[in-house]
């Protein structure tokens, strides 16, 4: 009897023992675990005095009008796309400052902050053209994007040529003419940034009369009236063309803009001022909106410019030139005219796509 | 291996590790968690340094302009060596904004040096234009100098603002993670707390339930129940050691009591028996009185009858005297003595000589003796009284010629004396009545009788030797004699 109890009390005694020792392993455990976590938690917060700098190879700025973003969007990632294989840092000047600067302003920042090159596609008056003569003599590389600036010392130009488009305007109107019954001669507004050079605007319409003469000589030339439209502020572009179709008289048969905001806004006005059909539009960029219009024909076509070839191209100029010293100064963009049937074929591989 | 230093532990060595195990577990985690919040809060208050870096650095651009601006306007000297010292103090403040930042940001930080390398670069000419009283050139470098501290300050004003989101994130990360690390620490410290009871707890269970069982058993054990259960646990420590000690004694105290009550209960059966022997001797000697009345007058008539014969020549007569003279001599000795195997041989001898004498031979005795065992010693007057149930109740009244035979021999350590006749033989039922004691008494009315029965002889020998197999009687059947073969040991 006694050696039964006193087996009890032994197994009592273990079972005591072992929850003993189980409890203080795992109190250890606990404590080590919980050093684990800590240690994670540790690991995960953010270093605020610990981070690596980055380096990079080159430092460009990247300066364009505000007014366009649709159309510069697309430049600038093909631009980070290009710059980010030769580890090339590229600073969207405009987003980077916190407050409102002009293209002008932007271009004296990046001077003076010695960036390695410049991709501009902004303003081209003078103040524009006397800094980037200054970056030049700096030695800092500048690339001009859309709207030449050719009274600069600029490096190299990206875009599609004036004459060049001029005709592929023409080509539109001539189109737009043979649709119609009778053939009868064409009052066509051609819309145009109001700091473009006269040289430019005029090689644009000396462009669509040559391109009459030479291919529909049977046609009558077009009468051109040159529309230089504000683009100072933000809310400019909109008010100038608004303008145009409230106040002033629409004499013209046809509106051709050499730009996507001006596009944008002369669709919206149409639209706006119930005058769908009465002027024929030729516009540029085939933005999603631009697209979707030409689809509801408002706007007749576009002349849509490979966006992603002129950010690559720029940044593949500036670097040559930070490599050889020197680079093209002139790379010509692909451009396409997109009509009705292109529009729906793209809107349904885009659809398709989604 | 640690089980075994645990159960060998002294009290004092497990209490000390009970509370020394939990305090150390806590202290550590207390001081652990301790360096982590405090380190955790340094960090916090580290996070807007790098806005108060910028905001300095602003202002020491702020400090450069103005003290520029203010030489241009009096050219005093003061405000030269401020220009100078401002001038130090931005240089230095610049190399202290940090190396942490990371994409925008080291760009940023690489614009605002750069600019302002340039901006003091022409501050500095602007100043020396002023020295050399060059009005034009002070005048445009000033202008110059207004326009890149206004975009220094703007580029200062854009990093801070974008450190700030960065560090406003980083706060509440760190605030988070510091409210997580409270909470991880109250349930660590909860459990750790809940385990150490639970284990205390099991510990003192361990150690005090052996006490009060050991409490309890001493209370029964002092109320006089020694059958107790102690428990003995297995531990080795001072309770175990004290538990298999009481248990010990305890067990000791129950084999004491043990051992008295058994020796006292054989001390009350050999009184049993001793009062048994009594008895059968005084009920021996009563019958051995009874007989003796005649043998006493007989036994001094037959001496004068053995000298009248011897002195008449009759021989025969006086050996026939003589022998019944003897017969009755030996029968009046005390009968609770033992006497030798030969004494009652001899005795035997005599009785079948004088019923010879009387029975005129009638009666064919054969004795076959194991004369190395004439010394051993059994209880007087027992053969006998058997050879007188032989020759009564056996050969007496047969057709045939009356045989006894007499043996003695040696069984192992067991002398066998062997009586057997001829004669009419018994029946099973009556040897299992003589045997169980209630078998035939002698019968004293009978003459030719000493008085003693077979009963009486059977529970002599068994008294004497202690043994109840004392006697066994064989009887083929009626007529087919009987044998009685009395064992006694060698040595009594």
């Amino acid at each position: 009897m006694t050696m039964d109890k006193g087996r009890n009390t032994g197994r009592y005694s273990k079972r005591a023992y072992r929850v003993i020792y189980l409890s203080i392993l795992a109190m250890m455990l606990v404590a080590i675990g919980s050093a684990v976590i800590f240690n994670n938690l540790k690991n995960r917060m953010p270093d605020i005095e610990q981070g690596v700098t980055e380096e990079y190879d080159g430092h460009f700025a990247f300066i364009v009008s505000s007014d366009d973003e649709g159309f510069w969007e697309g430049v600038y990632a093909s631009v980070c796309e290009e710059a980010t294989k030769d580890n090339i840092y590229i600073e969207d000047m405009s987003k980077s400052l916190g407050v409102n600067y002009s293209d002008t302003d932007l271009l004296r920042v990046a001077i003076n902050s010695s960036v390695d090159g410049i991709i501009y596609g902004g303003t081209t008056n003078e103040t524009a053209a006397a800094l980037i003569d200054r970056a030049v003599e700096e030695g800092i590389g500048v690339a001009i994007l859309q709207n030449d600036i050719d009274a600069s010392a600029r490096q190299c130009f990206v875009g599609v040529n004036n004459y060049e488009l001029g005709q592929m305007f023409a080509s539109q109107i001539a189109e737009i003419i043979s649709g119609e019954e009778e053939i009868s001669k064409k009052s066509v507004d051609v819309l145009i940034d109001r700091d473009m050079s006269e040289g430019a605007s005029n090689v644009i319409t000396i462009a669509i009369e040559d391109y009459f003469t030479e291919n529909y000589p049977d046609y009558p030339i077009p009468e051109l009236n040159i529309i230089r439209i504000n683009s100072d502020d933000a809310f400019s572009v909109e008010d100038d063309i608004r303008r145009l179709f409230l106040y002033e008289d629409m004499q013209s048969d046809m509106m051709l803009c050499l730009s996507s905001i001006h596009t944008q806004c002369v669709y919206q006005s149409l639209v706006d001022r119930n005058k769908v059909g009465d002027v024929q539009v030729v516009g540029y960029f085939a933005g999603n909106s631009i697209l979707e219009a030409i689809e509801k024909q408002i706007i007749y076509s576009t002349i849509s410019v490979d966006t992603e070839e002129m950010g690559r191209d720029s940044v593949k100029a500036l670097k040559e030139y930070m490599e050889e010293g020197y680079t093209n100064s002139y790379v010509p963009v692909s451009t396409q005219v997109i009509g009705y049937d292109q529009a729906k074929l793209i809107s349904g591989q885009l659809g398709g796509g989604e | 291996m640690f089980e075994r230093i645990w159960n060998k532990a002294s009290i004092q060595s497990k209490l000390m590790l009970a509370f020394f195990i939990p305090i150390f577990v806590i202290l550590v985690m207390n001081v652990y968690m301790y360096l982590n919040v405090n380190t955790m809060i340094a960090r916090i208050n580290e996070v807007y340094d790098s806005n108060v870096r910028l905001s300095e650095l602003a202002e020491n651009l702020t400090a450069v302009q103005n003290s520029m601006r203010e030489y241009l306007e009096n050219k005093g000297t003061t405000a030269l060596n401020e220009y100078y010292r401002a001038d130090q103090e931005y240089r230095s403040s610049m190399e202290n904004i940090g190396s942490s930042y990371t994409g925008t940001m080291t760009i940023m930080q690489k614009n605002i040096q750069n600019q302002s390398a340039r901006y003091l670069e022409v501050v500095d000419e602007t100043v020396q234009a002023k020295r050399g009283r060059n009005v034009e050139g002070y005048r445009t470098g000033y202008e110059e100098a207004e326009q890149m501290y206004a975009d220094l300050q703007n580029c200062i004003y854009s990093l801070n603002n974008e450190q700030f989101k960065i560090n406003s994130d980083n706060y509440y990360i760190l605030l988070s993670s510091l409210r997580y690390m409270e909470v991880i620490s109250i349930v660590i410290l909860l459990f750790i707390g809940v385990v150490n009871i639970l284990a205390l707890f099991l510990l003192t269970n361990s150690m005090t339930r052996p006490l009060i069982a050991l409490s309890k058993a001493a209370d029964k054990v002092a109320g006089g129940d020694f059958d107790v259960d102690i428990e003995t646990p297995e531990v080795d420590d001072e309770i175990g050691k004290v538990s298999r000690a009481f248990a010990g004694m305890v067990g000791s105290i129950q084999l004491y009591i043990s051992e008295i009550r058994d020796s006292m209960s054989r001390e009350s059966r050999m009184k049993e028996s001793e009062l048994m022997m009594q008895t059968r001797m005084r009920e021996a000697e009563l019958r051995s009185l009874q007989a003796q009345i005649n043998p006493h007058f007989l036994f001094n008539t037959l001496n004068a009858g053995a000298q009248l014969a011897m002195m008449e020549g009759a021989d025969k007569t006086t050996e026939f005297i003589q022998n019944m003279a003897d017969f009755f001599r030996y029968n009046i000795k005390s009968i609770d003595k033992d006497v030798s195997l030969n004494e009652e041989l001899e005795l035997v001898d005599k009785y079948i000589y004088i019923l010879n004498v009387r029975f005129d031979g009638e009666i064919h005795y054969h004795k076959e003796t194991d004369d190395s065992l004439g010394e051993i010693r059994i209880p007087s007057m027992v053969l006998q009284p058997i050879v007188e149930n032989a020759v009564n109740y056996g050969i007496r009244n047969i057709e045939w010629e009356g045989h006894i035979d007499l043996k003695t021999y040696r069984v192992g350590d067991m002398v066998h004396i062997s009586i057997a006749d001829n004669g009419v033989g018994m029946t099973a039922d009556k040897i299992e009545k003589i045997l169980s004691g209630d078998g035939i008494a002698a019968d004293p009315d009978k003459n030719d009788s000493n008085g003693i029965g077979l009963g009486n002889v059977i529970e002599r020998i068994r008294i004497f030797t202690g043994r109840e197999d004392v006697m066994d009687i064989i009887s083929e059947g009626e007529n087919k004699g009987t044998e009685f073969i009395i064992k006694v040991p060698m040595h009594v």
